[in-house]
């Protein structure tokens, strides 16, 4: 004879073993969460780009960054810059403003600045950091330069030294970038680089990206954005709300 | 105390034996799979041991963590097995040298410790220009750590033949 309350207590019992057993195979299956891919995980940038054509080059470059705020939503695996490049083809010195991770472990939970390289030959790609806190909300001037003749990039921040870039490309640079890059769609980030200069093959020194040709500001990859304050020296960019 | 579980239950107390044994097989199992994942090729500090050798008696005090720093820089590069994990303390003037490249007169003086790790790497979170599409690759990582705050300061990948001991004495994972 059956019981009612019996069969109600028994079917109790089994919902509450059947739900350990779910939440015991979920643990040993792993149960991945579907993750959707970040569209920026190859990297997303908004710049500006003044590439000229050899025997025409450039001997250095000089930008004042500011920053307003900066973050991603996770810092360990992310990172965003406000930052220059000074290129030869597949050999560059970039410095700048970051935060998040550092591809060669850890992270930075606060904006600072850095400068990274990727020399010919054996060099490869380095980045440094270690130059401390970096005060949001100010400009910060950051010089790329180099003897044409040899093969040493230095790099300075607001006139202090903060290492060279030794045994690279030899000759002129002939591409000249600023702007953000980072690799994830969370970056929020609002800032400028303006006072844009440039020197020439001569060590003369030149305001704004312009001459024969002059610095365009190609489409940016979405959320980043990117606009002319005023053409050649001065460049808005950012992803986000303004802050 | 079976019995006080079976009321919990509401089964009777002859079945909660039999169940308990199940879900303790369960859970025996969930340990077994979860600590063979942690020693598949994706944990490098299984690979690798923090036993330190040296040219000399004295091992380093901090080799686990060294090894610890290396392996997840490692995982983060691409190769969760590394061949090899090399280091040495020296100064960051004499490790700048090195590795080529400069730093400010202030900082030579700082103690630090260059880790070179051997393997198979591919850094996807280096920072590049728009320009360049391909990620810098090669069989070795180099990673400069501060002993004083255990910061990265400065890191590199590429194919680097460096001889760690011209700056002092080498360690050996």
């Amino acid at each position: 004879m059956l019981h009612f309350p019996v069969i109600g207590a028994r079917l109790k019992s089994c919902c509450r073993l059947l739900a350990l057993i779910v939440v015991i195979g979920a643990y040993l299956i792993g149960m991945p969460t579907p993750a959707m891919a970040d569209a920026c995980a190859s990297h997303c940038y908004a710049y500006a780009d003044w590439t000229v054509t050899p025997p025409s080059g450039f001997s250095g470059m000089e930008v004042s960054l500011r920053t307003n705020c900066m973050s991603v939503a996770n810092n360990m695996t992310d990172f965003v810059t406000n930052e220059e490049w000074f290129v030869q083809g597949n050999y560059w010195v970039e410095a700048g403003i970051t935060i998040g991770a550092k591809y060669g472990g850890g992270y930075l939970t606060r904006a600072e600045p850095y400068w990274a390289d990727n020399r010919p030959g054996s060099g490869s790609y380095h980045e440094h950091y270690g130059f401390g806190a970096y005060t949001l909300q100010t400009y910060t001037s950051i010089i790329i330069s180099k003897t044409v003749s040899s093969s040493q990039i230095d790099i300075y921040q607001d006139g202090s030294y903060l290492g060279s870039s030794t045994s690279n490309f030899t000759g002129a640079a002939t591409t000249l970038l600023a702007g953000n890059e980072t690799t994830t769609t969370t970056a929020h980030t609002f800032g400028s680089v303006t006072a844009m200069q440039w020197r020439d093959l001569t060590n003369v020194w030149h305001t704004d990206w312009h001459s024969a040709s002059g610095a365009t500001l190609p489409t940016p990859d979405a959320p980043l954005y990117s606009m002319w304050m005023t053409q050649y020296s001065w460049m808005r960019s950012g992803a986000g709300a303004a802050c | 105390m079976l019995r006080r579980f079976a009321r919990q239950l509401s089964v009777p107390p002859s079945s909660v034996g039999r169940r308990l044994r199940v879900a303790s097989a369960i859970i025996a199992l969930g340990l077994v799979a979860s600590g063979c994942a942690a020693n598949t090729p994706g944990n490098a500090s299984s690979s690798i041991t923090a036993s330190a050798t040296t040219s000399s008696t004295a091992p380093d005090p901090d080799a686990s963590r060294i090894v610890s720093i290396a392996s997840d820089v490692a995982k983060a590069n691409g190769d969760s097995a590394p061949t090899a994990i090399q280091w040495v303390r020296a100064t960051r003037g004499a490790i700048a040298q090195l590795m080529d490249f400069g730093v400010p007169a202030d900082q030579r003086a700082i103690n630090e410790i260059l880790i070179l790790v051997t393997g198979s790497f591919s850094a996807t979170n280096a920072k590049l220009p728009p320009t360049v599409t391909s990620l810098p690759s090669g069989r070795n990582l180099e990673i400069v750590v501060d002993p004083s705050s255990w910061a990265t300061t400065d890191f590199g990948i590429g194919n680097f033949d460096i001889d760690l001991s011209t700056l002092g004495l080498a360690h050996t994972a």
